[in-house]
């Protein structure tokens, strides 16, 4: 057990390409614990995805020893997810830090992100130490960045450390302040067990390995222990700390972080957030902070060969081991037939389950437009929670239809201000303040309905801001809304799959936009196609797919007939691939045409 | 009668290479020996002398251009054959010729020598047409080649494209008049297709080709049909027209499915239920002969599900269609059967007719005969599920 005066427990926190993640290669490079030959690049992002992306999918931790004269310091390194769809996440990782690097681009400046991760940081009362990255860049500002440090998160600027990651300057300076200015953990060795588990992740050989970080009391292998939300109990098999390679250990202490591995056989029995207790001698209450996964973006995702469903669940399952955020349920679709509504936290991770169920399980999916989840209440007072549009009545609206509402924070240059009011306006958004941190950039906060920006809001303010606003939000809560079902139909028939919510007001505009859109995905058939779009029996917009008038090979192959058959057969595969909706054949990408605006 | 059994002589060289061709056509170059290849067809027709059991019933030399060839060497090459395969008594003999190729003495020479039908390669009299197609020849080569070949061929045929880049509804009018004027005993029309490889399917990629749009090549299409019924011809196939008596027998066969023997580089054989075909380089061809082998690249047996299809896409090119008797004798099941429900939604979408104990196109449908024929396909029953038919 280490003396935990000795221990030191942060997170690396920043904008997204502040360099976060060179940091920590530096900082892993400095204390010796790989060497040289074996750093790769950023090697705190294990999966292959987050590394293509760029992003931290799932947190780890790192042990790192450090001597200060005689004295060895063990520095644990807690790395964070950095998108805003693991918000959670992250807040769990910094639950279980005493202090915070606050990575800061010498050049960028403050960033939305580095504002909602100081705030998230401060909330959790760590001690943060601002770090100017990039020193060596051409455009750096350093004195520019100190001066925002105290304009806009009351930090004294002087106390900023000045780094070049990429040619490891200042690193050694950092380590100090690592050690001098964030506390060592507090707890009480004697009290009941209470570990926080800050992430968790599947292992196919020793099931779920949960990473904690040992509160009050103490860890010990054959120990019987408590998942105090879930209820399960379990028997710790393995205990270790990764350095990054994974080391037994045999007892974690008061604030140690590490792994333990207690055959657990899914990952929804340890989730992050909860608290590790001892089963024989529980505490009394679980740490704070602790929250059930709710999934906010529902999409439908079906085989595009029918005869795949099965294989579809199985990888479902199997991912499910591995991430507590992905939910799914059974669903039939008149259009679509078996499938599953599957719920993320956004689209990023709807996006990373798709890519991984294609990649990894040689699936090819039709994903229907993902659409948030909304709270319906009927004339009889009863409250539902939608969370596919097909489910809400046609024929009988509800009384009183919520949607998720977001508390949004842009910040950009100020000669955008207008620019991003226009567009948060259009998004149905309610303005909240507006502050300017130095005179050359502005905080825009507005509260948005999460539908409205979760497919191309980033997209839309950085066009209008010339690339240069930066954005973030939280979730906030559910708000009334005069929200309407549209239906989408082809011959006069529903296409459930295509149903969307939307305000009253774009109704009609967005099912032009839609109808539209199929106009130009929807191959010409030998008959007329009406494609129409509904609120109700009311009829907002009609377009026509003309019927195709000529297809017809002229030419005499000499004889080859074998090649004229061969084409057929590749038509005949396309045609497989079309789904039919009455008489009419709707190509896969159809079912996503709900999706793009404009 | 017996059953006719065709023999395609494939003769790849051209003057130069058309950018709409797809065909297995070669420019000639310095290379290129004509003697060389010519000697190779007639060592293959001796090597496989054994897949006919009874005489060719029709001959076609088809290219590249044939005419390339002195007339003599053609005559020389068909007298092999004659010789080789035997050809029945109204066996019919076509050579496709080139304008500006011919001359009229070698129409002549190709009469004399046993060939009794010519098919010329004219496209089209417009000269901006002709230059967009690449064409060696210019309007008046057209009519002076047809003239002449009329002059000893009882059967000359015609070949005119449509459908063509900058080409306009008034422009093909005067195509088909000039056509009409001429007056061949069969005329060929060849809606322009953009195929795969070819230089027009690159220029098409890159927005360069200004192709009518469908509405007027529609309207082109009824202005041919309407135009060439008044002037006496008849059309028997999508692409066909003929004065009663003159359909070319060589093609209907291919469109009943019938069997034919492919000789030459890249030609496709239809024998005893076996689709072969060569190697389609010339020089690789020619060598494989040279070195004592046959010059095959690849073969299949369709199953009886190919078979159906193959047979629904070529007989459907026929303005008669096919006999529903047919059809359940060389499947053991009835079209209804076969192609549960689809038959009669296409009918009732206007572009199949039954009757009189016939499935055939409408002039509509002919016009979709791809999308018909996928249709049909895609909703077959599985043949091959079934006992095999008497």
């Amino acid at each position: 057990m280490t003396d935990r005066r000795h221990i030191r427990n942060f997170c690396i926190i920043a904008h997204i390409d502040h360099g976060k993640s060179t940091l920590a290669d530096r900082i892993l490079e400095a204390t010796h614990a790989l060497s040289a030959r074996e750093m790769t690049d950023q090697v705190l992002d294990t999966m292959d995805l987050e590394r293509e992306r760029g992003i931290t999918i799932k947190a780890q931790a790192v042990r790192l020893v450090h001597a200060v004269g005689a004295t060895q310091y063990f520095l644990n390194l807690i790395d964070t997810p950095g998108h805003v769809d693991f918000s959670y996440e992250v807040s769990r990782s910094l639950a279980a830090c005493e202090g915070a690097l606050l990575v800061i681009d010498a050049a960028q400046g403050i960033e939305a992100q580095t504002l909602a991760n100081f705030y998230l940081a401060d909330q959790h009362r760590l001690a943060i130490i601002p770090v100017i990255n990039k020193i060596d860049l051409p455009g750096a500002d350093p004195d520019g960045v100190r001066d925002a440090l105290e304009e806009t998160l009351a930090i004294d600027g002087s106390e900023a450390i000045l780094t070049s990651a990429k040619l490891g300057t200042g690193i050694d300076e950092l380590l100090r302040a690592v050690v001098e200015r964030i506390p060592p953990p507090a707890g009480d060795p004697e009290a009941p067990l209470k570990a926080l588990i800050f992430d968790s992740h599947f292992d196919p050989y020793r099931g779920v390995i949960a990473h904690v970080r040992v509160v009050d009391g103490s860890l010990r292998v054959g120990q019987g222990i408590r998942m105090m939300a879930q209820g399960a109990s379990f028997t710790v098999a393995e205990l270790g700390v990764f350095t990054p390679r994974p080391v037994n250990v045999e007892v974690l202490g008061v604030g140690e972080v590490g792994y333990l591995a207690a055959s657990i056989k899914r990952i929804a029995d340890a989730r992050v957030g909860d608290t590790v207790t001892d089963a024989q001698r529980p505490a009394r209450e679980r740490l704070a902070g602790y929250r059930p996964v709710i999934p906010m973006v529902f999409a439908g995702l079906y085989p595009a060969d029918p005869g795949q469903y099965d294989a579809l669940r199985e990888a479902l399952e199997k991912l499910q081991l591995n991430d507590a955020a992905l939910s799914f349920e059974p669903e039939t679709s008149a259009a679509l037939g078996f499938g599953f509504r599957a719920g993320f936290l956004g689209l990023l991770h709807l996006d990373i389950v798709q890519e991984r169920l294609e990649r990894e399980y040689g699936l090819e999916l039709v994903t229907t437009a993902p659409n948030v989840t909304y709270r319906v209440t009927d004339d009889h007072g009863q409250v539902q929670v939608i969370q596919n549009p097909a489910d809400m009545s046609s024929d009988r609206p509800p009384q009183l239809v919520e949607e998720p509402v977001v508390a949004a924070t842009v910040i950009a240059p100020a000669d955008c201000v207008g620019a991003i009011m226009e567009l948060c306006q259009e998004r149905r958004g309610r303005y909240i303040d507006l502050t300017y941190p130095d005179p050359r950039r502005v905080v825009v906060r507005y509260s948005l309905p999460l539908g409205e920006i979760m497919y191309d809001f980033f997209d839309a303010l950085k066009s209008r801001t010339r690339g240069y606003a930066s954005f973030d939000y939280t979730l906030s809560g559910y708000e009334p809304a005069d929200l309407v079902k549209v239906d989408i139909l082809l011959q006069g028939e529903v296409v459930d799959a295509l149903s969307f919510i939307c305000h009253r007001d774009r109704a009609a505009a967005r099912g032009r936009e839609v109808c539209e859109r199929l106009v130009g995905i929807l191959p010409r058939q030998l008959f007329e196609v009406a494609i129409q779009a509904a609120i109700g029996h009311r009829i907002i917009a009609r377009e026509t797919v003309r019927a195709l008038r000529k297809d017809v090979l002229s030419k005499c192959y000499g004889g080859d007939v074998t090649r004229k058959r061969k084409l057929l057969e590749k038509q005949k595969e396309g045609k497989r691939r079309m789904r039919r909706i009455g008489r009419v054949e709707v190509p896969q990408e159809a079912f996503m045409a709900v999706l793009r605006r404009e | 009668m017996s059953r006719p059994l065709g023999l395609y002589v494939h003769l790849p060289f051209c003057v130069r290479k058309c950018p709409y061709c797809a065909f297995n056509s070669h420019a000639l170059t310095a290379e290129d020996s004509l003697e060389g290849y010519a000697a190779a067809l007639e060592l293959e027709a001796r090597r496989r002398r054994a897949e006919a059991d009874r005489p060719v019933t029709s001959v076609f030399f088809g290219g590249g251009t044939p005419t390339v060839y002195p007339a003599q060497a053609l005559v020389r090459i068909l007298s092999t054959l004659r010789s080789v395969y035997g050809f029945a008594p109204d066996c019919e003999v076509t050579v496709e010729a080139n304008p500006g190729t011919v001359a009229p003495a070698d129409f002549v020479r190709l009469r004399r020598g046993g060939f009794t039908r010519v098919s010329i390669g004219g496209q089209s009299f417009h000269p901006d047409r002709l230059r967009v197609l690449g064409r060696i020849h210019g309007p008046g080569e057209i009519a002076a080649a047809v003239t002449a070949a009329q002059e000893v061929f009882a059967q000359v045929n015609l070949d005119l494209m449509w459908a063509l880049p900058g080409q306009e509804l008034a422009e093909w009018q005067a195509d088909l008049e000039q056509a009409v004027a001429l007056g061949p005993s069969h005329l060929s029309l060849y809606g322009l297709e953009i195929e795969a490889g070819t230089r027009f399917a690159t220029l098409h990629r890159q927005g360069r080709l200004k192709l009518p749009d469908e509405a007027s090549v529609l309207a082109m299409g009824a202005l041919a049909r309407r135009r060439l019924a008044r002037a006496g011809y008849v059309q028997y196939e999508v692409s066909g027209w003929a004065r009663p008596g003159c359909r070319s027998r060589h093609n209907l066969n291919y469109w009943r499915r019938g069997e034919y023997l492919g000789l030459g580089a890249g030609a496709h054989s239809f024998v005893g239920g076996v689709r072969s075909w060569n190697l389609s380089s010339p020089s690789r061809y020619a060598r494989a002969l040279a070195d004592g082998g046959l010059a095959r690249q690849g073969w299949e047996r369709p199953d009886r599900n190919e078979a159906a299809d193959e047979w629904l896409a070529l007989r459907l090119r026929l303005v008669e269609g096919f006999s529903e008797a047919a059809f359940r004798r060389a499947f053991g099941l009835t079209v209804s059967e076969a192609f549960p429900g689809v038959l009669a939604e296409l009918c009732a979408l206007g572009l199949l007719v039954r009757g009189a104990g016939r499935v055939r196109l409408s002039a509509r449908g002919r016009m979709l005969m791809n999308r018909v024929v996928l249709e049909l396909s895609a909703r077959r029953i599985d043949l091959t599920a079934l006992p095999p038919s008497a």
